[in-house]
Formats: C-alpha cells, structure tokens, sequence
C-alpha cells in the first residue's frame, strides 16, 4: 500500500471519522475521559483500542512490555469479542462491505508499524546496548516470548556468563567475533 | 546499507617491520627469539595488507563454530566479510575499525566499533614489549595448517602471569593460520585454525556484498564511553608486564552502568569491572575465584562497590588484580 492510497482512503468523512476515534481513544488511554462514546464494537475502533493500549502500557512502563507479535491485534480483538454483550454481534454492522474492505486496509496499513515503532523505540531505551549477543537477548525477551524454547534459553542465562562476554566483547587472546546467541555461548 | 564511507583509522602498533624473515632458527636461542618475534611482525601485517579469503573453526569450551571470512586490502583500507557459518545467519562487515554486523532472523544491522585485533590478527600491542614476557621460539620444523607450509611458533610464559600459545604462521604470506592457548597443565583451552585459504588472490568487492539485501532494516549504533578510573579514585597494582589500554563505561544487559578496565600484556587480555553493589543482584554474590573455560575470575565486594575481574591470565594473577583494587581514601579500610 503506498502513501498515496493512504490518502485517498483517509480522505472524506471516513477521515473525520477515524480522527474523532483516535482522539477518544487517546484520550481514553490516558485516563482524560472515559469510556462512553467508544463503540468497541466496531473492529476498527476495537483495533486502535489495542494499539492505544500497547503505546501506553509501553510508554508508562517499560519493564512490563509484553511481547507484541503480529497476531497481538487479532487476539485482543477476539478477546474483546468474548466480553461483548450478549445477542451483540460483533461484525460492523453499519457500512457497506466496500467501505469496510477500505477501512480495514487503512487500519492495517499504519496502526501496525505504529505498534513496531513504538516497541521498539522503548526496547532501545529501556535494554541499553551491551554486547552483540546481549542485544539480541534483550530483543529475543521482548519478541519471543510465545516461543518456548528462546524462552528457557533466557533462563540458562548466569551472572558469570554476562561478566565473560562483557570480557570477551572487548578483548581476547584469540579472538573472534561474539556471535552466540545468548551469553555464554559465544 | 551498504559499506559505511569513514577515514581509516587503523591502529598499528607495530614498529620496525621486518617483512620476510624465513625460519632458519636452527641453533641460537637470539636468532630463534628474533624470527619469531619478525614472524609475529609480519603476522599482525599481514592480517591487515593481505588479500585473502577463507573458512576457518574456533573450538572453546567444548563447541566449535565455523567461519568463513573475505579480507581485502586497497590503497590504506581493509575490507573485510566475515560469514558465521554455524548456528544463527549473521555476517559482520568491516571497513577499517568500523564492524556492521547484519542479523538477518531481526532485520537488524548493529554498527560499533572495533577494539581489538581479531583473528587472523592477534596482537594488541607490540612485538617488542612481548619479548620481554614471553619466550619465543620457532620450530625449524614445518607444520602444515590448511594446506600450506607454517613455521610453527611457540610462546612460552617467562613467570607465573600468563598462559603459553602455539601459533602458525603462513611461510609464504606470513598469515597467522593458527592460535591455540594452552593452560598451566598444558591442556589446549582455545584454538582457532583455518580449514582452507587462499592468500594473495584479487578479491572483488562483489564478494564482500553480504548475502541479504539489508534495505529497510534496522540500524542501532552503540558506543562505550571513555573513562578514568584513576581520576574517579581507584588505586590498583597491575600484574607483571600488563598495562591499560582501555578504561570505559557500559551498559549490561538490565541497564546498569559499569566500568570496564582492560588491561594486555600484549597477548593476554583482563577485564575489570566495577559498579555500585546492589544487594540483590546475583552477579555481585560471585566473591572469590571461578572460572569459565579459558577464562578466569574473581569477585569482591569493596565498600559500596563491586570489583570483578576476569582475564585468559592464571587464577593467582587474576585474583591479586582483584584483590590489590582498592579506592583512594579508602586505603586503610581494605
């Protein structure tokens, strides 16, 4: 999707639109209105609702990021299905299937890298860089947490291991690159 | 991303070269020492002003990975490609002191810095001062590393501080072609050889293009910021023959600052580190001596502070660093 298809989707009152939902949203997440006038049933308010969330949790507290992985959106949409009223369908109800197709398009085509973008940004500043393969770790926690097995390889992880390839980064009789993937297996 | 344009910066502490001494060291210890220490001259040269191109395998704690690497050598500016060719993809491209290294699984290129030799270059300091530690020797006999003809150097410590390295040195281009460090008893701790080389053949920059198109990823650049420990009030005896040739500030893992002290004796290297004790973080419950592979250390809490060292040098040195470290007011404390 290019720039300029961006524009013509956002364009009309579509724009207005989604501009009124952010706004409510952001304001939401930030705790300076509540809930009312946020129609959660709608998939793409439901989608920002998500993604305000994770840009909150994120910029509020670093440490707690959970890991944000491409299905993130789709899951906390479906969690939001379960919570939604009974008899409530949970399909968007009001638009026609061509401004729908649009509107999904524009959803996927930023909110996602803003997600990226902010994780990211966050990770950089709350994980300094320490060495080749500690910088991989420090992303390996925050994006692979679904993943069992670089999950335990977290937990192998000891103090003297970071100690020797702090050492080894920097110095070393014969030395190679450090190219393990977690410390002490370098 | 491609190569990143910068001024070379190549660090040669090499003085008096002496390029193409062959190994006739039959006899006189002088005249042995000599070749060998001409040898390491031109070993240390030709990592930088060579053109080569091949694998070679690392073998510490019981694992070995595999290398591939590309060097090429234009005008005053080294290029180098060097494949990881076990476990994860990465690649690290070098231009003079300036290391990209591409982490394709993250779309990541992670630029920084080089602060040492790395094979096939060794040493960190000069021949000269090595001699004074070291007793060096050529076997008259020839070894054969990856095909090729080597003079075999032996490096055996003069006392109690360091460890004794075999090497072998190319006998046509001066290539080191392999290290191996070995411990007091004489088992090998560390050795790293090539497999297959090819020396002096024209290398084209094509071959130094990584193996993905990085467009579009991610760049993190990181640094380590110059620091004087001596000025911040620490006090400590360096072992025998070892000086500092790198004080810095870095970040671990979980954020917290430490300083980094590094000191060589031209061959051997030692780290310290010292940051404000916490408590509750078990990487200040190490105090006393362990050891990891090739690497020993030691902890010790001081005051509101903890001191950890930890070096390829013998356990008693590594522990008297750590114990002689002592911060000035403080003396009579210890």
């Amino acid at each position: 999707m290019t720039s300029s298809d961006h524009a013509s989707n956002w364009a009309g009152e579509e724009d207005l639109q989604s501009i009124h939902v952010d706004l409510t949203l952001s304001e939401f997440v930030d705790g300076e209105c509540d809930a009312s006038g946020i129609e959660l049933s709608q998939t793409y308010v439901r989608e920002r609702w998500a993604t305000y969330h994770v840009i909150a949790d994120a910029l509020r507290e670093p440490s707690s990021l959970q890991p944000v992985t491409a299905s993130f959106t789709a899951r906390m949409s479906a969690a939001l299905e379960r919570e939604l009223p009974h008899g409530q369908s949970p399909a968007v109800p009001s638009e026609s299937p061509r401004v729908v197709s649009r509107w999904r398009q524009a959803v996927l085509a930023w909110p996602g890298l803003a997600v990226a973008a902010a994780v990211a940004s966050v990770v950089w500043v709350a994980q300094p860089l320490f060495g080749l393969q500690e910088t991989e770790q420090a992303m390996s926690v925050v994006q692979s947490q679904t993943q069992t097995n670089q999950a335990s390889l977290v937990s192998e992880l000891t103090p003297e291991s970071d100690y020797v390839s702090a050492h080894r980064q920097l110095a070393g009789p014969i030395a190679v690159r450090q190219v393990g993937f977690m410390p002490g297996a370098d | 991303m491609r190569w990143l344009p910068k001024t070379a910066v190549v660090v040669l502490l090499l003085g008096g070269l002496t390029l193409g001494s062959g190994g006739s060291a039959l006899g006189q210890t002088d005249a042995a020492t000599n070749d060998a220490a001409s040898l390491l001259q031109s070993a240390q040269q030709a990592a930088k002003t060579k053109n080569y191109q091949g694998t070679f395998a690392h073998q510490r704690n019981g694992q070995m990975r595999a290398f591939k690497v590309t060097h090429r050598f234009e005008g005053s500016d080294e290029f180098e490609r060097l494949e990881v060719l076990t476990d994860q993809p990465r690649e690290y491209l070098r231009h003079n002191d300036q290391v990209q290294c591409l982490v394709p699984d993250r779309e990541l290129i992670m630029i920084e810095q080089q602060h040492q030799e790395r094979f096939p270059a060794l040493l960190m300091g000069s021949v000269e001062r090595l001699t004074e530690y070291y007793e060096l020797t050529v076997d008259p006999l020839l070894r054969r590393v990856a095909g090729l003809p080597c003079h075999s150097i032996t490096i055996r410590p003069k006392d109690q501080h360091r460890s004794h390295y075999e090497l072998c040195v190319d006998q046509q281009s001066g290539l080191l072609l392999e290290a191996r460090m070995h411990d007091e008893d004489g088992s090998v701790l560390e050795h790293i050889a090539f497999t297959q080389v090819q020396i002096g053949e024209p290398i084209s920059m094509q071959a130094l293009e990584p193996a993905w198109s990085t467009q579009g990823w991610r760049v993190v650049q990181h640094e380590h910021t110059t620091i004087d420990l001596k000025a911040l009030g620490w006090f400590f005896r360096e072992p025998p023959g070892y000086s500092t040739v790198a004080e810095v500030a870095r970040q671990f893992r979980d954020g917290r600052q430490v300083s980094q002290l590094i000191l060589t004796d031209g061959l051997a290297n030692i780290s310290v580190f010292i940051e404000p004790y916490q408590e509750n973080l078990s990487h200040h419950q190490m105090a006393g001596a362990s050891r990891s592979g090739a690497v020993n250390l030691y902890g010790k809490r001081y005051g509101s502070y903890w001191v950890m060292v930890a070096g390829e040098a013998p356990a008693n040195t590594v522990r008297a660093l750590a114990q002689s470290f002592v911060r000035s007011g403080a003396l009579h404390n210890r």
